[in-house]
């Protein structure tokens, strides 16, 4: 069988590559991308623990499920967020536009 | 059961109005005459009284729904806290959405979500409720900052709160997925009594590792330095209501569940945080006063304001005696309400002259003298001055700390109240010493008469009341501190 | 080696892959496409963790509902890539100087890892074997106990998300409609009005020094045309 460490050391590379494109990452989009991998991580730690130590606990699983209805929430609010902002952006390209004919 | 319901009547109450709010705003939302505009306020303002209303019917100390609602005397303060906040906040924002044309029904509606989201995260002792909490309250948030949608700052206020928020939510989950596998619980009494057995053994490091992530994700919440850099410019850049929401209400959201987590589950590792949290809260006041000397817009002064308030606050709880942790709550009582006043001045302000630079304060003590003296008090409390709420929270602090023999750390608080003189007191020369710009008041050919019209005009929606009671409640914390300071103690956790 | 270890190091090979294409692909439609490969990954790890239940719905959350979101999001702004004007690590870089801006996040990362695995390590978790039979799914994930647990001890946190999606349906919402659809769906006056792209920002004459209620459409139109 496949011993515990190997899951965990995944979580981590997982987290590791999210916090490194958190980090980096100028586009707003991007960003959340890199958070979506954290989250999956702790997803990972949450199933691993229950499936090697504590078996006999649903408590694992129950957080994985909150974890996933709460990240569809934050993403669904940060690109509208998101949506406000280029919507704003080509805005203002327009209107500089437009005062350039005048 | 019933007890179950009993003991979340207050969350229903504001629920329940929020609905409410959301369908009155479609009737009432044409824009066709001002007061049918207002009567989404008003129910939102109702539902909140009335949940605070309904907080006597406290059922008691105990654990519902399982174990994951804890009412005690701690949940209990805190909910007062936030439903006071919330009061005062919503007496701030009618004006304000008004004139910016925000929508009321969502905005209101979030605001009182925002504060079931804040309650649930001082009323539980299951990192779970906790956690659904905090994500209510950000969620909601994270909508409200960016309430302005035509407003650029607005925009760049809330994604920057919202990508910071979210990662540090994700590191929070990494952490408490850490204590899950280390004690096999998310249940902060067993995370406890787990972890003082494991005292000692080869596996103790995951708990600091986890320890480490917790306090790096509160720490967003609370603007502690190295985690504040979103807070400058959120505070600039959100509507000036929900600035004051999130320095009063979020602020202290966070420290509950802050103190939770810490001093309920993590006791047995304060040797650990101790001195970590001593050096962060020393780093915060000393970061936020120092760079709070140099800002000329108000929301972004007071934003490094509160960075330093965080640092004050956090002494209360690296020291973790059960004095000191009645004297954070009593902090947090009094820095809710200065900062409310504090706001509630500047909505009025910022409404006659559309920007919060400092030198629209210009004056204002000619203008409108009684708002001026209410904003030089809430400076006084910030400051720490007698006779003021800001001053015997300060005090209460220094005397745990002699108690505790961190007389080190209060003198370093003393010095950083010194350091924060100058940013306050700046303001306070413009509004007294200095003449009223003319030009930028109104249109040519008015008089200061008129403007001083037309600010006692907006007063009457809801500012002036937000001062008048922040502004007793400031003298009354200061003055007459007996019975709160009786009833911060009685809220024990230890 | 056995075939579920093999399997295993595959599906980490593909997800981690994927991740790291996540944060260094140059074209953003590409990062979101890898990032639900990613989660593809990572769902099958859940099923060698026999996790079915969570695997499923890893799936659909993840890949069906937040991947589609983020493809839709990276389609609806046409900017290229949306930025914050000054992204939130933007004023550490600005202090240190280009130089390290690849290393010190490889650097926090790294130290990340290497503190993690050392930790579990010590931990003894490193080659820990789960107890109990290898294939069959434990209590904790069965489906069953999930359900009864969720509508049972933590009912009240269920009930809370449901709170939270309500909250972030309305954030959402009034963020993402333009201002012209919203005032459709309230059903005021000035609906029938389209607006130029230009005028739709009335932020501004209202700033500038309103006494009157900026709501009126007459007073924007006016605003809008000096």
């Amino acid at each position: 069988m496949i011993p515990l460490g190997y899951f965990l050391g995944f979580g981590v590379l997982l987290f590791a590559l999210g916090l490194y494109g958190v980090l980096t990452q100028r586009s707003a989009i991007r960003m959340v991308m890199a958070i979506e991998l954290m989250l999956n991580a702790a997803n990972i730690n949450f199933l691993a623990f229950t499936r090697y130590l504590y078996p006999d606990d649903p408590r694992g699983a129950i957080w994985a499920i909150f974890v996933m209805t709460v990240a569809a929430a934050e993403v669904a609010v940060g690109l509208a967020v998101i949506l406000v902002l280029s919507r704003r952006r080509q805005t203002i390209d327009v209107d500089a536009a437009e005062e350039m004919k005048h | 059961m019933e007890r179950n319901i009993l003991v979340l009547l207050p969350q229903l109450v504001l629920i329940a109005t929020s609905f409410l709010v959301l369908a009155v705003d479609l009737r009432t939302g044409d824009r066709k005459n001002r007061e049918a505009e207002l009567i989404p306020w008003l129910v939102a303002l109702l539902g909140t009284v009335a949940a605070l209303v309904t907080l006597p019917l406290w059922v008691g100390q105990g654990e519902f729904w399982g174990r994951m609602w804890q009412s005690d005397r701690f949940s209990l303060f805190f909910q007062v806290l936030v439903f006071s906040v919330m009061i005062l906040v919503l007496l701030e924002s009618a004006e304000y959405v008004r004139s910016r044309e925000i929508q009321s029904g969502v905005f209101y509606a979030l605001i009182l979500l925002a504060g079931v989201g804040m309650t649930m995260m001082a009323s539980s002792r299951e990192l779970l409720t906790i956690y659904v909490g905090l994500e209510l309250m950000s969620v909601s948030f994270y909508a409200l900052v960016g309430m302005m949608k035509n407003d650029d700052r607005s925009n760049e206020a809330a994604i920057k709160y919202y990508l910071l928020g979210a990662a540090s939510s994700a590191v929070l989950l990494f952490g408490i997925s850490l204590l899950f596998g280390l004690t096999g619980s998310t249940y902060l009494p067993e995370i406890s009594s787990k972890l003082s057995g494991l005292q000692g053994t080869a596996a103790l490091p995951v708990a600091w590792a986890a320890v480490l992530l917790l306090f790096v994700a509160l720490g967003f919440k609370v603007a502690a330095v190295p985690f504040h850099m979103w807070t400058p410019d959120t505070y600039q850049g959100a509507p000036t209501p929900v600035t004051a929401y999130l320095a009063a209400g979020s602020k202290a959201a966070a420290f509950a569940a802050l103190i939770r987590a810490f001093s309920l589950g993590l006791p047995t590792l304060a040797d650990l945080w101790q001195p970590a949290l001593t050096a962060v809260a020393v780093a915060t006041m000393t970061y936020g006063n120092v760079v709070a000397l140099s800002q000329t817009d108000v929301k972004r002064m007071m934003g490094y304001s509160s960075i330093a308030h965080a640092g004050y606050v956090l002494t209360g709880l690296a020291i973790f005696t059960p004095e000191s942790l009645s004297a954070t709550l009593y902090y947090l009582l009094a820095y809710a309400f200065t900062n409310l006043g504090v706001f509630a001045v500047i909505v009025l302000v910022a409404g006659r002259r559309g920007n919060e630079e400092i030198s629209s304060f210009r004056g204002l003590g000619q203008i409108s003298p009684a708002y001026a003296a209410a904003l030089t008090l809430f400076f006084l409390s910030l400051v720490g001055i007698p006779p003021t709420a800001g001053f015997l929270g300060k005090f209460y602090l220094f005397f745990a700390m002699i108690e505790a023999d961190y007389t080190w750390l209060a003198v370093v608080m003393v010095i950083n109240s010194v350091i924060s003189l100058p940013y306050y007191y700046n303001v306070v020369r413009q509004m007294w010493l200095e003449p009223p710009e003319e030009a930028n008041v109104l249109p040519a050919g008015t008089a200061a008469g008129q403007t001083a019209a037309t600010i006692a005009h907006r007063a009457l929606l809801g500012i002036g009341p937000a001062v008048a009671v922040t502004a007793l409640a400031v003298l009354l914390l200061g003055l007459y501190p007996q019975p709160f300071i009786e009833w911060v103690r009685q809220v024990t956790l230890l | 080696m056995s075939t579920t270890l093999l399997v295993f190091f595959a599906l980490a090979a593909i997800s981690l892959l994927a991740a790291w294409r996540v944060v260094t692909d140059p074209q953003i439609m590409h990062a979101g496409l890898w990032m639900g490969l990613c989660f593809v990954g990572v769902a099958g790890i859940f099923l060698l963790l026999t996790a079915e239940f969570l695997a499923g719905v890893q799936i659909l959350v993840y890949v069906g509902a937040i991947t589609t979101i983020i493809l839709f999001g990276i389609m609806l702004s046409d900017v290229e890539e949306v930025q914050p004007q000054e992204p939130p690590f933007y004023r550490f870089r600005r202090r240190f100087g280009r130089w390290w801006q690849p290393a010190l996040p490889l650097l926090v990362a790294a130290a990340f890892l290497v503190a993690l695995f050392t930790i579990y390590g010590q931990a003894g978790w490193s080659d820990l074997q789960p107890v109990g039979p290898a294939a069959s799914t434990p209590a904790g994930l069965d489906i069953p106990a999930i359900g009864h647990a969720l509508f049972g001890p933590y009912a009240l946190p269920a009930e809370a998300a449901s709170v939270l999606l309500l909250s972030a349906l309305l954030g959402a919402l009034v963020l993402a409609m333009r201002e012209e659809t919203l005032r459709v769906f309230r059903g005021s006056p000035g609906s029938s009005r389209v607006l130029q792209p230009g005028s739709g920002m009335a932020g501004r004459e209202v700033n500038a020094g309103e006494t009157d209620h900026p709501g009126q459409d007459e007073k924007k139109e006016v605003g809008a045309g000096t």
